[in-house]
């Protein structure tokens, strides 16, 4: 952890040193950059506080009032069908990137399996009622809507059969001071349904408010390292380099992932913001912003670590990342 | 102990809302249409820092609250308390240049967006939208227009023009998108940037960077205070 700032502190000083040697920015200019960090950080935070909060009140319910042994009966224990089920999750669960990751932890330490707690992951922010809704508002019943849903449907559910494969101890991260039956694969996890209030007096209702605030309070550090994360790269990356670089059926494509990926904009609205692209890219490369920027972005990759070991959140970045570029790279050579 | 201080940290968080709501600090950083969320945010983490009075001593549970952690969480909070408001100007053009070419691509010029818009005034949005669907810049010359946004002097304008934008944004500032109109205003020096303006004036045509655009010819040029809705929703 102590390697991973004083990266983050070097990179940062790095990147303000380039600004001022090689665009010559002077003190004017750098206190105006500054006054920018502040209102983009600023923003992409209170923007992403309610939703949040939310995801970890979600979380607080489940864990007060839905059983582990109810969730082990209603998963499938074919491992594929497994995954497809946590991407259904991810269809009716009203979370957004934010919001799905508490919501994921508490799924994971009621004993689901790997594949429906990454499936459900990577589908919950791009294919909810409200992302379906908001993108519908923005393309009408176009392809674009379909492609979103259809595309983002079976990559969240090849990645989540994907960890299938994978040692549940060396994907989730261990959270040594507390929650001890947290590592839950379904083997090991047998006890510990719905927990009884502690001292038998605090309604359950307050229970699991009080322990959606714990969560709450645990994600919102990662929540304001992403953040001041996404608005440093926004006040250092100029967007017009990125868009120059996205003019070919394949560059075009990473622009637009890489521009998904730094901005970090709630995936219940940024079907809006594509908007502003379509005339100047590819339908694939709209499509990789739809896809990518809602299942990795550099605000929610601080949330993930919460749950995942880096190895893990690595291989949730580059499998979504590759799996996204492939599909807009079929599309963009149909469409031509 | 450890719970009080996490039900006063969540309070703190929620005070903090408030205050950009009743300050309108709140409409520098985020649409206006998502203000009925953060509303709702304040009074969910309200009830939820409420919800530890009923525990007894630190609870059944434990998120860890270290000094460090506590420092982080409160940061933002002091940061937007006690930095001056500021919404985006001339420092984010530098590095948004997406949507000032004028004349070309319509940087949000899709009907749903507009749909989505409500706007009593036409702003420099709509002027955007129209060049960009009549292609001939010619077309505009004569028309009248009185517009407000921020002033901006970009280097590859000729003395005596420079421009007056507006961002435009969907959901927070992290997805603003500038839009601007070339003033001209000859020998009168312009506003410095980031300076609020009104100019009304008429349109002609000018060629820049090899294109030829609509350009506003500035009759009156006001200084203007902020607006309370700085961005074009």
């Amino acid at each position: 952890m102590k390697q991973g700032k004083l990266i983050l502190g070097l990179g940062l000083g790095l990147g303000l040193a380039l600004l001022l040697v090689i665009e010559r920015v002077s003190a004017t200019a750098l206190w105006l950059r500054a006054q920018t960090f502040v209102t983009i950080f600023l923003g992409i935070f209170v923007e992403a506080l309610p939703f949040l909060l939310a995801g970890a009140l979600i979380s607080g319910m489940l864990s007060q009032y839905v059983a582990p042994s109810w969730i082990q009966r209603l998963v499938p224990r074919q491992p594929w069908l497994a995954a497809i089920g946590g991407t259904l999750l991810g269809l009716f669960f009203p979370v957004c990137e934010c919001g799905v990751v508490p919501v994921t932890r508490r799924l994971y330490q009621k004993g689901v399996p790997l594949s429906v707690g990454v499936a459900f992951l990577l589908a919950a922010p791009v294919i909810n009622p409200i992302v379906i809704a908001s993108t519908y508002a923005a393309y009408g019943w176009g392809p674009m809507l379909w492609y979103r849903i259809g595309a983002g449907f079976v990559i969240a559910a090849a990645v989540g059969g994907l960890f299938h494969f994978a040692e549940p101890a060396t994907v989730l991260r261990k959270h040594s001071e507390h929650h001890s039956h947290h590592l839950a694969g379904f083997e090991t996890h047998t006890a510990a349904d719905v927990k009884e209030p502690a001292d038998g007096t605090t309604p359950r209702f307050w229970l699991a408010l009080s322990t959606g605030g714990d969560e709450f309070l645990e994600m919102i550090y990662y929540l304001i390292v992403g953040c001041l994360l996404a608005a440093g790269l926004q006040v250092l990356v100029p967007q017009a380099t990125l868009m120059t670089l996205g003019t070919g059926p394949f560059t075009s494509v990473l622009a637009m992932q890489a521009l998904a990926f730094v901005l970090s904009i709630c995936s219940t609205v940024d079907a809006f913001v594509s908007l502003a692209f379509v005339n100047a890219f590819a339908p694939g490369a709209i499509l990789a912003f739809l896809i990518f920027g809602p299942m990795v972005d550099l605000k929610s990759l601080w949330l993930f670590r919460q749950v995942f070991e880096k190895r893990a959140v690595a291989y949730l970045v580059i499998l979504p990342f590759l799996m996204t570029l492939l599909t807009a790279l079929l599309i963009n050579s149909w469409g031509a | 102990m450890e719970s009080r201080v996490k039900s006063l940290t969540l309070l703190a968080t929620a005070l903090f809302l408030i205050y950009l709501l009743l300050t309108g600090k709140i409409l520098l950083l985020i649409a206006a249409r998502f203000l009925w969320l953060i509303w709702l945010a304040a009074a969910g983490l309200v009830v939820t820092a409420l919800s530890y009075r009923t525990l007894d001593g630190e609870g059944p549970h434990g998120c860890r609250l270290t000094w460090s952690r506590l420092a982080l969480v409160l940061a933002p909070l002091a940061l937007g308390i006690l930095t001056p408001a500021a919404p985006l100007g001339s420092g984010a053009l530098a590095n948004r240049e997406i949507g000032t070419v004028f004349n070309t691509a319509p940087p949000l010029g899709s009907r749903s967006v507009r749909q989505a818009t409500e706007r009593r005034e036409t702003t420099i949005l709509d002027w955007a939208i129209a060049f960009a669907e009549a292609q001939d810049p010619a077309s505009f010359e004569g028309e009248t227009a009185d517009i407000t946004g921020f002033a901006y002097q970009p280097d590859y304008l000729p003395q005596g023009m420079w421009t007056v934008n507006r961002f435009v944004i969907t959901c927070c500032v992290a997805d603003a998108m500038p839009v601007g109109l070339v003033v001209r205003t000859d020998d009168k020096a312009p506003p410095p940037n980031d300076q609020w303006v009104r100019v009304e004036g008429h349109f002609t045509t000018a060629v820049i960077n090899g294109e030829r655009v609509s350009v506003l010819v500035a009759e009156t040029v006001t200084l203007v205070d902020l607006p309370r809705q700085p961005y074009i929703y």
